[in-house]
């Protein structure tokens, strides 16, 4: 398993999100909105609005996950943030870098992934928009534009400039 | 029906549920599928219709039937905008008394829920496209 690596601004991008006062805050329906449309929308049994801290991913949204954090070492979040393009896994089990990792070979047997990074409005990646499923699965060019156009409304609201996702 | 919705063309979406809502208009707009107006219900959409021409309506048909009345007041030329726009609509549910409104109102098009992004763009680019009443 290769560790999520450590972005050489992490310390800038830790900043950024902790300023947002948002961590380990309860779940908030503007969000949770999102999230619940994301995983509609694409069929997709998980969905997450994660947000990577120093040693955690922490869940400010979530469907079909009970656990709101795991670690950083082993989180594909923690991949996604360190490239401002979507970053797709189509089969975590035939891709070195993740087919031993915990969250693969045991609960919530992630074999698909694709997270849109959250780059706020001063450029720090704070985490992602993400969907996981069970099993591996296409995601085509619209697919990625939906899901990158949900990304920016959960950007939108994080950076206080949403419209409440009413 | 001659109107058509084009790339230039401006559409009025009327849908309640703002990820939806923004998701397909902001979408539409990268696609240059129309230059997409956003109303979250019928009265507001009422009032965008007095204000300006639209080269098209996509609405969200409600249990309260305002959706239905505001598409028959444009049918009737009460709305102060062109009866002949090309109209779709979304619906959570389509019995035979509703299908046979729409098509009284000259809806062309009608997309049930549960129903994608991907539908909505779908039906926003034919809808200008002449057809009778269709379910997708």
């Amino acid at each position: 398993m290769l560790p999520a690596p450590i972005p050489a601004d992490d310390e800038a991008r830790l900043q950024a999100l902790r300023e947002l006062l948002i961590l380990d805050t309860p779940p908030e329906e503007r969000f949770d909105r999102i999230v619940q449309f994301a995983a509609s929308e694409f069929d997709a049994p998980i969905a997450l609005l994660s947000l990577i801290d120093r040693e955690r991913q922490w869940f400010k949204a979530r469907i079909g996950l009970d656990t709101c954090e795991t670690g950083r070492d082993i989180s594909f979040c923690g991949h996604a943030i360190v490239q401002k393009e979507l970053f797709q896994v189509i089969d975590a089990l035939k891709d070195a870098r993740f087919a031993d990792n915990p969250l693969v070979v045991g609960a919530p047997f992630i074999r698909f992934y694709i997270g849109a990074p959250l780059v706020m409005p001063g450029g720090a990646v704070i985490g992602t928009l993400c969907l996981i499923d069970t099993q591996p699965r296409a995601f085509d060019d619209m697919d990625r534009a939906i899901l990158g156009t949900l990304r920016d409304l959960a950007v939108a609201e994080l950076a206080g400039q949403g419209e409440g996702a009413a | 029906m001659t109107a058509r919705v084009t790339p230039s063309g401006r559409l009025l979406l009327v849908e309640p549920q703002f990820v939806m809502r923004r998701t397909v208009s902001t979408m539409a707009r990268q696609m240059g599928l129309a230059d997409v107006q956003e109303a979250t219900s019928p009265a507001q959409a009422g009032k965008l219709l007095h204000e300006r021409r639209f080269d098209g309506l996509l609405i969200a048909i409600d249990d309260e039937g305002e959706a239905l009345e505001l598409v028959r007041r444009v049918r009737a030329g009460e709305a102060t905008h062109p009866a002949d726009v090309p109209i779709a609509a979304t619906a959570t549910a389509c019995d035979v008394e509703l299908a046979l409104r729409l098509k009284q109102l000259d809806v062309c098009r009608l997309l049930l829920k549960p129903f994608k992004v991907r539908g909505m763009l779908e039906v926003i680019s034919a809808l200008g496209a002449p057809g009778s009443l269709s379910e997708h």
